[in-house]
């Protein structure tokens, strides 16, 4: 259903951060895409969203396909309208507005009478936001604004669901729930979802297949069966060695840094 | 109390729901585009000037007339910000603030211009007339100026409070990129903001031409509403009426006792004592500290 073709894109005329990339998401799925900081996840998702006019950014070149469609100059109300939701890193939930005021800012754009119904859908899926559905959501905590700002995303009925980072910040407990609803999500609903990561053990708990990304390139994608039993893999973005049970940090990784040379 | 500091209480009120509607100006624009629009005196003298024109030219009875100059005005609060502020969008703030401040010499000059720039009286059904309440005495426009203003204010907090437009509007005020992901459409709220700025603006026009008189240096007024929005806060619809009544009834009651240069001192001293305490104004808000 999304088809990311060889896009490049460009920051303020000159700084090249995605150097050709693709990647596709089938209808039903769960694609993750694993990156360190500075990877360029979310300049690909900014992409996806039609976001990066607005930060000087450029996809100058490939190609962005929904459902066949070419996105690629669509304005972002545009994309959201044909069915791309995004919630963004660092959750950003409106915090002036409350509970409810941010699920009906997610359902801007719906005329459609099944409005109210998703909302008690929301309710449902996640009753602590029920509770506080008054409160402003700058006074929630920090895994209930990350609930609220995946009902948020919900409402406007995506067909396809980006979450850009949704385990940081969150303590280990809180990731597992909010990876359990994205799990529900799949399964219930039949949600697509592309979900952005560092945390790959969070991401493969869910994700059938996972692209693997390192300064603006994809350097490796397979089903994430496969990606588990890698070893570059497992040493740099699980950090498991076969050897000692310790993580190892960065510039250990030697054949991960070769692996990486060699690849592009 | 005496009827005489209840008389100066209603005339202050009077002013200060004109003063609200003009900070209610400031404060919209202020927080959709983050500028101070410092043309929200003349959005107020333009719209007074186009009643009048429409009251004597076309002879339009008062509803009419009145009817029409909020269109016109929403419309001409619409074209302003699509051709001089919608291609500024992006460059530095104090660029942008100054792009209003021409905005606003313009303004002023071109209604000399077409209306020449001596005084003009303005009528309404109530002007001149007065009304009794008890051993009270006021002018009907007075009461008409609290009415009405508080009316419209009560209509646009409900819109910001219930409306999908409104909460949008709020959403976008808050964080522009995330509102564009939820399908907000950033220029259009940008023009609604000024489209009911000019539109509240253009009544307070009225009840000020009816009150004084119209000149194109009138606008003038709509700068002594600044306090007004200060005091209550640059980013609360609320705290525009709020500040506007408190600025306005100050102002009438330093005027009653104290004279001229009282009334004139009275609303900034006021703002600098309240700000060095809440410098984000009465009902402003900062940002939310989770608890
Ligand atoms: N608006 C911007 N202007 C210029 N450079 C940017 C901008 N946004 C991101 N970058 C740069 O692009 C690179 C990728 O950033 P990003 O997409 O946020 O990565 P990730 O989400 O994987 O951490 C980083 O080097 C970052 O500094
Ligand atoms: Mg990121």
């Amino acid at each position: 259903m999304l088809e990311v073709r060889n896009v490049k894109v460009v920051y303020n005329d000159v700084i090249l951060v995605l150097k050709g990339i693709s990647l596709s998401v089938a209808e039903g799925s769960i694609v993750a895409l694993l990156g360190a900081n500075g990877a360029g996840k979310t300049t690909t998702a900014k992409a996806v969203c039609g976001l990066l006019e607005f930060q000087d950014g450029n996809v100058t070149e490939g190609t962005i396909e929904f459902f066949g469609a070419r996105i690629n100059d669509c304005s972002p109300e545009d994309i959201v309208g044909r069915g791309i939701s995004m919630v963004p890193e660092g959750r950003r939930v409106f915090v002036q507005l409350t509970v409810e005021e941010n699920l009906k800012v997610g359902s801007y754009l719906r005329r459609d009478s099944a409005v109210r119904k998703d909302l008690e859908d929301i309710w449902q899926l996640f009753p602590s936001l029920w509770r506080r559905r008054d409160v402003k959501a700058g006074y929630l905590s920090g895994g209930e604004q990350q609930m609220l700002a995946i009902g948020r995303a919900m409402m406007s009925r995506p067909r396809l669901l980006i979450l850009d980072e949704p385990s940081l910040g969150l303590s280990p407990r809180l990731v597992e729930e909010v990876f359990q609803v994205i799990a529900r999500l799949n399964k219930e609903a039949n949600m697509t979802l592309l979900i952005i990561e560092q945390n790959a053990h969070a991401a493969f708990s869910v994700a059938r297949y996972g692209y693997i990304m390192e300064n603006g390139r994809i350097v490796m994608d397979a089903d994430t069966d496969r990606l588990v039993r890698d070893a570059d893999v497992k040493e740099f973005y699980l950090g498991i060695t076969d050897n000692t049970s310790g993580r190892k940090s960065f510039n250990q990784v030697k054949s991960y840094k070769r692996r990486k040379r060699w690849l592009s | 109390m005496g009827t005489e500091i209840l008389q100066l209480m209603i005339g202050g009120f009077a002013t200060g729901s004109i003063y609200a509607l003009i900070a209610l100006g400031f404060v919209l624009i202020y927080k959709a585009t983050g500028i101070l629009n410092f043309a929200q005196g003349e959005l107020m003298m333009v719209g007074a000037y186009i009643y009048f024109a429409l009251v004597t030219e076309l002879q339009l009875p008062f509803l009419a007339a009145f009817l029409l100059t909020l269109v016109l005005s929403g419309i001409l609060g619409l074209v302003l910000e699509f051709v001089f502020i919608e291609r500024m969008v992006g460059e530095p703030v104090f660029s942008v603030v100054v792009i209003t401040l021409g905005l606003a010499s313009l303004l002023r000059s071109l209604t000399g211009i077409v209306f020449g720039v001596l005084e003009k009286g303005l009528a309404t059904p109530f002007s001149g007339k007065s009304l009794a309440i008890g051993p009270l005495v006021i002018w009907q426009t007075h009461a008409y100026a609290i009415v009405g203003g508080v009316a419209l204010f009560i209509i646009f907090m409900a819109f910001f409070k219930f409306s999908k437009t409104g909460i949008g509007m709020r959403a976008a005020a808050e964080d522009q990129d995330v509102a564009r992901l939820m399908g907000i459409n950033i220029g259009r709220v940008f023009g609604l903001s000024w489209i009911i700025a000019a539109v509240v603006a253009s009544v307070g026009g009225i009840f000020y031409g009816d009150l004084s008189f119209l000149e194109p240096h009138m606008s003038f007024f709509g700068l002594r509403a600044l306090p007004a929005a200060l005091l209550g806060g640059l980013d609360s619809v609320g705290g525009a009426l709020i500040g506007g009544l408190a600025i306005g009834l100050i102002e009438g009651l330093a005027g009653g006792y104290l004279g001229g240069t009282g009334q004139e001192l009275a609303p900034w001293i006021l703002v600098l004592v309240i700000l060095m305490a809440r410098p984000y104004g009465l009902f402003g808000t900062r940002e939310i500290k989770r608890v």
